[in-house]
């Protein structure tokens, strides 16, 4: 592990630990047992009760997707507390699974595991250098701190580009990228309240599904598509109702004003997807061998 | 979603005082949340009937959420917040409050 020392084009490290340091225990009183803070993948008629399942099962769609199994080395951008590397391993028998975080509590987390067939990097991937090609790489919902808030759409793309192009350059040819991110959907940016700017993800902007396909045109083909809003409204309605059984709990880790804001921003998230304001998409991407300049 | 003030804790429901008097049929749903409405929407009552959408009415999503909340502390159970949007008329949404109660009880 190191600190980094150069800026990616995404949100600062700064900004991130605000939303991720706040405490692995604190995050543990609503995230599912394998701490997943990402959209699950739901069946019909599954219950709250299924959120863990609902969560592996995402994350085995991902590795399927990315053609993982049994590969030698694969990548996960933005791993958080480690669910997806120990499932690569764990289940899908790859031989090393590399994360890489801006956040210290997600790196000394997996290093917890005592696992020497995972790494979290505390590294931006716009620093990675990784030791041989990668056979697969995973993005779960990193992508939205991979603008800034103040950037313009040119720059957004640019940045957005400068990840599938570094994505090309890590993967074996062929290889698949299978992302998970929130973007916007039926509204545009000035639709959002500054809330979830100034209180919950500051410094970060999310992409619309144009952004993602035109940024990597050239460098990937998209392979398969899926748009999930409804399976986000079930995700957070779990976790929502988790923070508030848990707010006695909460509330002594982190304080009033915070569980506030996070219960806060559950619920706008919740209505964001309900509505359709936001969506959740899954893409997979075949890297293009050859690309035309 | 716009940027609104939260009004908060300090603006209660209506009627929060009548709090402890289940059980709650739709017709009483109905009129709390008329009641409720033309109270914080500064809306004529009259106005107001059960066919009448939300969204319509300037309902935006930090008061659909502080609604939420004011409906769970009225009904004593959990009320998602996307609630008023999944059911979006008045009448929907008090048959689902009703009944969702009456499951509970």
């Amino acid at each position: 592990m190191h600190t980094p020392t150069t800026q990616s084009p995404g949100t600062s490290s700064e900004a991130l630990r605000f939303h991720y340091d706040i405490g692995n225990d604190f995050y543990r009183l609503w995230l599912d047992p394998s701490m997943t803070y990402s959209c699950a993948l739901w069946d019909e008629g599954e219950g709250p009760d299924a959120h863990e399942i609902a969560q592996m099962r995402k994350l085995d769609f991902h590795c399927e997707q990315a053609r993982a199994a049994g590969a030698a080395h694969v990548l996960d951008v933005g791993c958080g507390w480690g669910s997806l590397l120990k499932r690569l391993v764990d289940v899908h028998h790859v031989r090393r699974a590399v994360g890489l975080t801006m956040t210290r509590s997600h790196a000394e987390h997996v290093a917890s595991f005592g696992d020497a067939r995972v790494e979290a990097r505390l590294e931006p991937w716009s620093e990675h250098q990784p030791a041989a090609p990668y056979d697969a790489i995973i993005s779960l919902e990193a992508f939205e701190h991979f603008a800034k808030l103040i950037a313009t759409q040119a720059e957004k793309v640019a940045g957005y580009h400068a990840f599938f192009s570094r994505c090309h350059a890590w993967l074996k040819p062929g290889g698949h990228l299978s992302v998970q991110t929130i973007v916007y959907e039926n509204s545009r940016k000035e639709d959002f309240s500054r809330y979830c700017a100034e209180r919950v993800f500051p410094d970060s902007d999310l992409p619309r599904l144009s952004d993602v396909v035109s940024a990597s045109e050239r460098l990937f083909e998209v392979v398969t598509l899926r748009s999930d809003r409804a399976h986000y409204v079930r995700t957070f309605k779990d976790g929502h109702r988790r923070l508030r059984a848990n707010r006695e709990a909460a509330t002594r880790l982190v304080g009033a004003d915070a569980v506030e804001r996070y219960d806060q921003y559950c619920s706008l998230f919740m209505i964001g997807f309900q509505t359709g304001s936001m969506n959740l998409v899954r893409a997979t991407l075949r890297r293009i061998d050859s690309p035309r300049a | 979603m716009r940027e609104r003030q939260r009004p908060g804790a300090e603006s209660p429901a209506p009627d929060a005082s009548a709090s402890a008097a289940p059980p709650l049929g739709a017709p009483e749903v109905e009129a709390w949340l008329i009641r409720y409405l033309a109270a914080h929407l500064e809306i004529d009552p009259a106005k107001l009937s059960p066919a009448a959408r939300f969204d319509r009415l300037g309902l935006d999503s930090m008061d659909a959420i502080v609604m939420s909340e004011d409906l769970e502390r009225w009904l004593g159970c959990p009320v998602d917040p996307t609630s008023s949007y999944e059911y979006p008329t008045i009448g929907a949404l008090a048959a689902h409050l009703a009944e969702d109660a009456r499951t509970r009880s």
